[in-house]
């Protein structure tokens, strides 16, 4: 590795870790969004891949390469508990029933002694870094702008718009939502993991309800257009703070108001580009 | 040989029965309409036979076998392909990927193909182009394959929705008043395009207004009226029966025109 | 002891019920999952402890003071948020994704403004001596919260069914489709329905403030989940519904408490939710269709 690199990367490792940790929040926010559902669980979905995936390391003493994988584990469940039911109900139900999500863990995760109670867990071991996190980043991308372009990601834009329509034209529209669900909570609990391997520490107020807000603004800001449009939101959203240091009370309010004005005036994100498919 | 049978097919909402009993037959190869005043069930028989809404009671069967619990996607799996009386393209898609989506059901897409762009992949998708192609050329919309569907003007728009419901090849084709808004010359052009619909081997069942429009197109007609079967027969018989003109016209009308 | 919680576990459950209520209400006729309503509940709260603290007003005049202030705070809202949405014919996640950015921006203002420390109420708001009713033990406070509550459902009920406005509300709330043909200008409906919900969550707010004696910024946010619990049991709209499923659910709560550990309320509340999503998504009481896609 080059000195400047070395030299930049010890610098600002927290911030350029936290760019593609939260990109990969922002596309697991995207997959949800891309077949016209609303999840609110990510937050929670992260939590619970970090707890999972710190016990494994701190209690277990298991290697990364078997930890990370089964972080995506109790995630996956609780995605199929809730989603199960739901999506096949308006998108109001799923969006309610994630909410809330993230509190109830928080609640319980502080009441769990065995999870380290208020006080969280601590002296986990740094073993995520660059390669695995935007190893994973760069995988997802290609794997979501791979789908996006073939039969699953017309039908996935199809559903978003008129999912009676879809499910005439043959497309099995529970079946996709429920499949956008659980890659959005792998990726969350992914996410989650990486996190607590290069932070040391995990606690239980860090998964609640703000974070799942902010993690929505990431993809609202970008837009859905295609999966580079939330990561590049995220990355507005990660740095901006960084750079207006002042104002930190402030930046989830801003985080809110980015969802208001998107929601309310740019319905397609600052980066509007529709995904170009071979054959348009 | 009968494609779609209905069997005593019946719909209760709230206080209402919309489809009351409903015996309807669709022989295969023919062009069937459906047809009755406002508020006769027309549409809700259309949701009941694509699967939209689960009936109250009563059985639909598609070429012998029993779809009446199949979901709407599967029931567009087994060839079964409709349009919408509102048009309900996908407006920010173009006009060449609406068609598409309308072969997904053919498609049957795997993710590892997908993911790895397998040569199965590319197959599919060049052998999907050219089919969703050939749909556009058969509505004539070839030259505006590219284009925003949104941008398709009302006419366009009804014939882009036949497109994406012929491209998979359906046995049966449901057309919810296709000729809704057109002018004669359009609607006359409707007719033919349907006629090579058929003529090409799907069964098409169609609910319309336009009553010259049936009886020029229809080999066989089914009249409903309160969501019930009050005629079925071909388009000659149907213009002559007495209870298919009292329920359009009402009673006193008919039996001015009766007395005349 | 069972008789003190179950007495513990209505009258909180009257306040959910109350907070449901309105919210049930805003969604039935406006068809829209308005998350600033916890909000409302938060505001109301702040205003009473303003009143009874700086102005020394006694807490019967501070109540509904509070409420019709939310009430105006709620039409403002609304008019801000959600006009422009409801004229464009926006999907209904829209407005719940709006409701979302506005709220979080909301609490985090106010958290960044007035701290995020518990402030409480004064001493002489909340009464004197318990009272005692053979086994049961009862502060004044919770009199006041459960006269307020059936006092305020009273007449919430005695609206929808004798006022020609509330049963067209009424009617709207069970048949969406009706809206249209009500021929309400859709403007002053949203004005009049947000502020009769705002002042309820208001009131709640006050209400809860009183219960627990602990008010901060978040408060509404905590109580938004409750409330999401209730109406999904009670069913998304349904009125009657919300009021059973709310003592339901103080009464499960204060059990929970009571019996197995006060941090296992919210996860025995949530479990509750998911299990009734599974067996009746339409809720414990419920007749409303649920589409199929």
């Amino acid at each position: 590795m080059p000195v400047w690199l070395d030299d930049f990367l010890w610098t600002y490792q927290n911030v350029v870790y936290a760019l593609g940790v939260n990109g990969l929040l922002a596309l697991s926010m995207y997959v949800v969004l891309s077949v016209g559902q609303l999840s609110l669980g990510q937050a929670a979905f992260m939590g619970l891949g970090a707890y999972s995936s710190a016990l494994l390391t701190v209690k277990l003493h298991l290697p990364f390469a078997i930890v990370l994988p089964a972080s995506t584990i109790a995630p996956l469940l609780f995605a199929l508990a809730i989603g199960t039911p739901t999506l096949r109900l308006s998108g109001v139900y799923l969006a309610i029933a994630t909410i809330g999500l993230g509190e109830v863990l928080r609640a319980l995760y502080i009441n769990i002694d065995f999870v380290g109670g208020a006080l969280g867990i601590s002296g986990i071991p740094e073993r995520a870094g660059l390669v695995s996190i935007y190893g994973l980043l760069i995988l997802a991308l290609l794997g979501f702008w791979l789908v996006g372009r073939s039969a699953i990601g017309r039908a996935m834009e199809a559903m978003r718009e008129d999912d009676v329509a879809a499910a005439t034209m043959g497309v099995n529209v529970a079946r996709y939502r429920l499949g956008a669900l659980l890659t959005s909570a792998v990726l969350a609990g992914l996410a989650g993991a990486l996190s607590a391997h290069i932070s040391s520490f995990i606690g239980p107020n860090e998964y609640g309800f703000e974070p799942a807000v902010t993690i929505l603004s990431y993809a609202l800001l970008g837009g859905i257009g295609s999966p580079f449009a939330p990561v590049i939101g995220a990355w507005i959203l990660t740095l901006l703070p960084e750079m207006l240091r002042g104002f930190a009370d402030l930046r989830l309010v801003f985080n809110g108001v980015i969802i208001v004005l998107a929601v309310l005036y740019l319905p397609n994100g600052i980066l509007p580009w529709a995904m170009r498919r071979r054959a348009a | 040989m009968i494609l779609l049978q209905t069997s005593a097919l019946t719909m209760r909402f709230a206080g209402l029965v919309a489809v009351d009993a409903v015996d309807l037959a669709v022989d295969a190869g023919s062009i069937h309409a459906l047809i009755g005043p406002n508020g006769a069930g027309k549409t809700t028989m259309f949701n009941l036979i694509s699967g939209l809404l689960p009936p109250t009671s009563g059985a639909i069967s598609l070429d012998g076998a029993d779809i009446t619990a199949l979901p709407a996607y599967a029931r567009a799996g087994r060839g079964m392909a409709r349009s919408f009386q509102n048009i309900r393209i996908f407006a920010s898609m173009t006009v060449l990927e609406n068609v598409l989506t309308g072969l997904h059901a053919s498609i049957a897409p795997g993710l590892a193909a997908i993911l790895l762009r397998l040569p199965r992949f590319r197959r599919q998708e060049i052998d999907a182009v050219s089919r969703a192609r050939a749909a556009l050329d058969l509505v004539g919309l070839a030259t505006r394959a590219g284009d925003r569907a949104a941008a398709l003007a009302y006419g366009d728009q009804r014939r882009l929705e036949i497109a994406r419901a012929i491209a998979g090849n359906p046995r049966l084709l449901l057309l919810d008043e296709p000729a809704a808004g057109m002018n004669p010359a359009e609607s006359s052009a409707l007719a033919d395009l349907i006629r090579r619909i058929r003529d090409a081997g799907t069964t098409v069942l169609l609910v319309e207004h336009d009553m010259g429009f049936v009886m020029r197109l229809a080999d066989r007609v089914t009249v409903l009226n309160f969501g019930r079967r009050i005629a079925d027969g071909a388009p000659a018989d149907i213009r002559r029966d007495p209870t298919v003109i009292t329920a359009y016209l009402g009673a006193k009308v008919a039996a001015r025109l009766n007395a005349a | 002891m069972l008789a003190q919680q179950l007495t513990n576990g209505v009258l909180l459950g009257s306040t959910y019920a109350l907070f449901a209520l309105g919210f049930t209400l805003m969604f039935g006729v406006l068809r829209v999952v308005n998350l600033t309503y916890g909000f409302y509940f938060t505001a109301g709260a702040f205003v009473a402890l303003l009143l009874t603290r700086s102005y020394s007003l006694p807490i019967w005049a501070a109540l509904p003071a509070a409420a019709v202030t939310v009430g105006a705070i709620a039409v403002v809202l609304d008019w801000l948020l959600l006009a422009r949405l409801r004229r464009i014919n926006a999907p209904e996640l829209s407005s719940l994704m709006v409701t979302l950015g506005a709220v979080l921006a909301l609490y985090a203002a106010m958290t960044a403004w007035l701290g995020p420390d518990i402030r409480r109420l004064p001493a002489e708001v909340l009464g004197g001596e318990a009272m005692i009713f053979g086994p049961l033990r009862i502060t004044q406070a919770q009199i006041l919260v459960l006269i307020a509550t059936a006092a305020m459902v009273t007449a919430l009920l005695a609206l929808m069914r004798l006022t020609p406005i509330g049963l067209a509300l009424r009617a709207m709330a069970e048949n969406p489709d009706a809206a249209g043909l009500m021929g309400i200008d859709t403007g002053r409906l949203a004005a009049l329905v947000s502020f009769i919900c705002g002042a309820l969550a208001g009131a709640g707010g006050v209400l809860i403030g009183l219960n627990f004696n602990a008010i901060q910024p978040y408060m509404g946010e905590a109580m938004m989940l409750r409330g999401f619990v209730v109406i999904i049991i009670g069913g998304l709209g349904d009125i009657r519904g919300a009021l059973i499923a709310g003592v339901l659910l103080g009464i499960i709560e204060v059990l929970t408490a009571g019996y197995i550990s006060s941090g296992l309320k919210e996860a025995v509340a949530f479990a509750i939710l998911v299990a009734v999503l599974w067996t009746r998504p339409s809720g414990l009481f419920g007749r409303t269709q649920t589409r199929r896609a």
